[in-house]
């Protein structure tokens, strides 16, 4: 649907963590086991759009976005960003690379270093990249702060005395010290009042038209992600089963999994009650995965074919991919 | 429909040094039979001391300092702590939002179930079946096999479910559910939704509902109130709220969900922040933050007024928030 230049491509990615053996487990010679937290997934992103990224907790969303920025290590697989193969690279070379993406993590209390000043944490960012001469510095740690909505005085204060809503300003601040074009925001208005969590959509929003950026919008609130990106990924358990235009996977989803989520999001409107649950149990283990599609113990509509054999992503409409046997 | 609770004019308040933190200002609320009341709002605004105001479990530096908490009929506020337990965990239980901070990590699922039966003359068998039908109530799987597991042996959403199981051990008449859903995923929030809609409605039980979703108010609450800065701002049937609120917080609250219906290109902001709840401005707390604030709202405290019947508005714009539009109007 995009005609835009491809600046994220991701093919067969895997990301596993193994598990520790036990010592009863290497007496009894048992295979090391492994969670998959990314299984096999390909998308790409579409310059200056903002892709949505939804699933439950443990589908491994926080997972995908980390091994593309290399901050955990892909098994199988590439990452191209800008059409370059990152996968592999090192030193130099991959903090070059890193230059040009960056993430805005959840918890903006956790994510700055306290014993830091705002300034001290934006300045390091623009030495480290050397993306301003040392006397330039102080006028670009500014600029960045004006941009999203913070004043000069703040410049010197530790994170500790802020708000969430302006610690989270300062968080995205410090992403965009590096001058990325590529965004990836893990959950990164989950921690705020609804008051506060408007006006940091709106500063994203904003930056993202201003600057251009790509962005890759993590979220597992719904609405927060059907505002904000043109096209939604849906995952579950390491896998993307659903990825289309926004509009479309919101109004007319076709996998299963995507309806059910998007059903089980509590509706704004007293006068539409839900009266059963949107689906019974909870996400498996991702240790023991089950055979076939992954979703299938938990279907509505699994079919004999899905308990064994595991579907392939297929576009069905234009830009519209999914993985599920009921569209073959 | 007949009162279960009463709140009038509830003052709790914290003792930090020489400041005074009015977590609790002058609240006044019924709840009724049967019913679930919702309050909303965002952090700090004293949504949660309400409530444990109401089960009297404010420690210090906190103090109920005013007001009266009729349970029933009688105020519970000069209770002693002894007299008091006779009613907290019986009459009115509560769940909150850790799950796993509220069980006793050390202590299987069995023994904390039968907490709730002390005192009750029961024989081993009476109180093992009466644990096991908990369980099966809040859709626990194989639950006679459960009984001997810790916490950590259950999920996010299971944990949150035992937690209602041992709620419910008592009988009690009044739930109260602090955030209940705010930990779990949206397919669990959905479940764990239901399941109390469910219960309430077999038991005949109220439930107190606090929350910061609106989502979850609409889902699950007959009347709510809005509260803001320690005060209830706002008061009313559910559907009236969200058709019609006449608080410019709460419209303001409603229009900056990404789910409101707004503006593409940039959602509706209150501007400003939260204010510190110990240098609390004169007048209307809201006022500096509001885009109808007048000259009076920096004066003075706008008191409970009924803008239209059941609908209590403390707010001295009422003749210019009439025209404000809800949600439901544009979500459909």
């Amino acid at each position: 649907m995009e005609a835009g230049k491809k600046i994220v491509e991701v093919r067969n990615l895997c990301t596993e963590f193994p598990i520790k053996k036990e010592f009863s487990d290497i007496l009894a010679r048992r295979p090391e086991k492994s969670v998959k937290a990314v299984n096999d997934v390909s998308f790409d992103v579409y310059e200056g759009e903002s892709l949505g990224l939804v699933g439950e907790s443990g589908c491994g969303k926080s997972t995908l976005a980390k091994t593309i920025v290399r901050l955990c290590e892909a098994k199988a697989g590439t990452i191209k960003i800008n059409g370059r193969d990152i996968t592999n690279l090192q030193g130099k070379n991959l903090r070059a690379v890193r230059k040009s993406m960056q993430m805005i993590f959840q918890d903006p209390y956790s994510s700055l270093n306290p014993r830091m000043t705002v300034y001290e944490t934006i300045a390091e960012i623009l030495k480290v990249h050397k993306i301003v001469s040392v006397h330039e510095i102080p006028d670009k740690v500014n600029e960045i702060l004006a941009m999203c909505g913070l004043n000069k005085e703040m410049a010197e204060r530790y994170p500790g005395e802020f708000s969430g809503g302006q610690r989270q300003r300062v968080g995205i601040a410090r992403a965009l010290a590096a001058g990325p074009s590529v965004i990836l925001a893990d959950e990164p208005v989950s921690a705020l009042d609804v008051s506060i969590q408007a006006q940091i959509i709106n500063l994203l929003k904003k930056l993202q038209k201003e600057l251009h950026l790509t962005m890759i919008f993590i979220s597992h609130d719904l609405h927060v992600v059907r505002y904000i990106s043109q096209r939604t990924a849906a995952m579950y358990l390491g896998k993307i089963v659903e990825i289309g235009s926004t509009e479309v996977l919101f109004t007319d989803p076709l996998h299963p999994y995507t309806g059910i989520l998007i059903h089980a999001s509590p509706k704004i409107d007293p006068t539409q009650r839900e009266r059963s649950p949107a689906i019974q149990g909870e996400v498996p283990s991702p240790i023991d995965l089950p055979k076939g599609c992954l979703f299938h113990p938990r279907c509505p509509r699994c079919m004999e074919k899905c308990k064994n054999k595991i579907p392939e992503m297929k576009e069905i409409k234009e830009g519209h991919l999914i993985a599920c046997h009921l569209y073959e | 429909m007949q009162k279960l609770l009463e709140v009038i004019d509830l003052k709790t308040y914290f003792y930090a040094g020489d400041k005074i933190i009015k977590a609790v200002d002058g609240a006044s609320f019924e709840v009724r039979r049967g019913e679930t009341f919702g309050i909303v709002g965002e952090s700090g605004c004293g949504k949660s001391q309400t409530c444990r105001s109401v089960l009297k479990l404010i420690r210090n530096p906190g103090k109920i300092t005013g007001g009266r908490i009729l349970y029933e009929g009688r105020d519970v506020v000069p209770l002693s702590n002894r007299q008091m337990r006779k009613i907290r965990g019986k009459e009115i239980s509560a769940i909150f939002q850790e799950p796993m901070t509220s069980l006793n990590p050390i202590m299987k699922i069995r023994d904390q179930i039968y907490e709730g039966f002390k005192g009750k003359n029961m024989t081993g068998e009476q109180k093992e079946e009466r644990a096991v039908e908990l369980l099966r109530m809040v859709g626990i799987p194989s639950p006679k096999q459960r009984l001997n597991d810790y916490p950590h042996q259950f999920s996010g959403g299971m944990r949150q479910r035992i937690m209602i199981a041992i709620a419910l051990g008592s009988n009690p008449k009044l739930l109260i559910a602090d955030e209940p859903t705010t930990a779990l995923d949206v397919t669990i929030q959905n479940q764990i939704m239901v399941l109390i809609n469910d219960l309430k409605d077999k038991m005949g039980m109220s439930v107190i509902l606090v929350t910061h979703d609106l989502g979850v108010i609409a889902q699950m609450c007959e009347r709510v109130a809005v509260m803001y800065a320690g005060k209830i701002v706002e008061m009313t049937d559910t559907v009236t709220l969200f058709a019609k609120p006449r608080h410019p917080y709460t419209y303001g609250l409603m229009r900056s969900l990404p789910a409101g219906g707004g503006n593409a290109e940039k959602l509706y902001t209150i501007e400003g922040t939260i204010p510190n709840l110990a240098e609390l401005p004169a007048g209307c707390a809201f006022a500096p933050r509001c885009q109808f604030a007048a000259e009076k709202c920096r004066r003075q405290e706008p008191k409970p007024e009924e803008a239209e019947k059941g609908h209590w508005v403390s707010c001295h714009c009422l003749n210019r928030t009439c025209g404000l539009k809800g949600l439901i109007p544009v979500l459909k």
